[in-house]
């Protein structure tokens, strides 16, 4: 019979390694990502908020350059292999890089045309978006169920009731 | 065409270019490291903010408070050194898909942080849209991939 060191040793393993799977890993990442992104978004609006502040594109320059430096060093020990990789996978991150500044610049624009309620709920559809585009072009390597499509439903619907029904 | 044809229009732009540059992102990430990829794609970035920042008012720039300074360095520093970079990490190992659908939820965590820290009211919409996206979540995170 295991003693009890034994047992908790083999549970920390089992623990250790479940956590260490992609699939973990991955959602612990998307998780992550969107604590950060939040807490900028509430950092921000600190920042943009008052008068003669800052002009928010000035404020974006400031944060690409502080994310671009963290990152040069953070990539440094793999930017040459990564650099050496077909060239036509590095055009498709800089162009991704590109679409989504073009995407937020674009919002701004839009916001200033017309209402709120009517912007909002069209922006809030990218990630059904996504998930339509995924199922069409990744059909191979990605599955779209239904159940992962319900919970993206789930997601935006629960953000515009947020949007929405917030006290102004 | 009337101003609101235009706003809708260029949200509808605006929806496409970020859905787009999510499945751009995943196919770059078959050769490249998630670092890498979130470098070279914040660097696109600046060049774009950059040029824009400058057309619209280049004498902003002469213009800042340390204070602005320090900030927006934090911001970059959470959007992406480690927003950007998680979620292209999280693009690589669950899907572009996943990783997107559970990405729509940061709204509710700005609106969350918002009552904790800038004492903004807890209405009812929040509560039940917290319960949604968690939901949502789960459905998500819990599908066999």
């Amino acid at each position: 019979m295991a003693s009890p060191e034994t047992n908790q040793s083999s549970t920390q393993h089992r623990l250790t390694d479940r956590l260490r799977q992609p699939a973990v890993m991955g959602v612990l990442a998307s998780v992550t990502s969107i604590m950060a992104y939040g807490t900028a978004q509430i950092m921000t609006k600190a920042l943009v908020s008052g008068d003669g502040d800052t002009p928010p594109q000035v404020g974006s320059v400031i944060a690409f350059v502080a994310g671009a430096t963290v990152l040069f060093f953070a990539a440094l020990p793999s930017l040459g292999k990564d650099l050496r990789a077909p060239k036509r996978n590095l055009l498709w991150v800089a162009i991704a890089g590109l679409l989504a500044s073009n995407g937020v610049f674009l919002s701004f624009f839009a916001l200033a045309r017309a209402p709120v309620t009517v912007i909002v709920p069209i922006m809030g559809i990218s990630p059904l978006l996504t998930l339509g585009l995924t199922a069409v072009f990744f059909r191979q390597s990605e599955r779209i169920t239904k159940r992962i499509v319900a919970g993206a439903l789930l997601v935006v619907s629960g953000v515009l009731l947020v949007i929405f029904g917030s006290p102004a | 065409m009337s101003d609101t044809a235009i706003g809708i229009s260029v949200a509808l732009v605006a929806s496409v270019s970020w859905a787009v540059a999510s499945l751009l992102v995943r196919l770059g990430l078959e050769r490249v490291g998630a670092r890498s990829a979130t470098f070279v794609s914040i660097i696109a970035g600046l060049a774009y903010v950059l040029t824009i920042g400058l057309i619209m008012d280049a004498s902003a720039f002469l213009d800042l408070t340390l204070r602005a300074v320090l900030g927006f360095m934090l911001v970059g520093l959470l959007s992406f050194g480690a927003g950007r970079f998680l979620y292209y990490t999280s693009v690589g190992l669950i899907g572009v898909g996943r990783a997107t659908a559970i990405g729509g939820a940061v709204p509710i965590v700005s609106a969350t942080l918002a009552v904790i820290f800038l004492n903004e009211v807890l209405a009812l919409p929040l509560g039940i849209g917290i319960v949604a996206v968690a939901g949502g979540i789960a459905l998500i995170v819990t599908e066999e991939s």
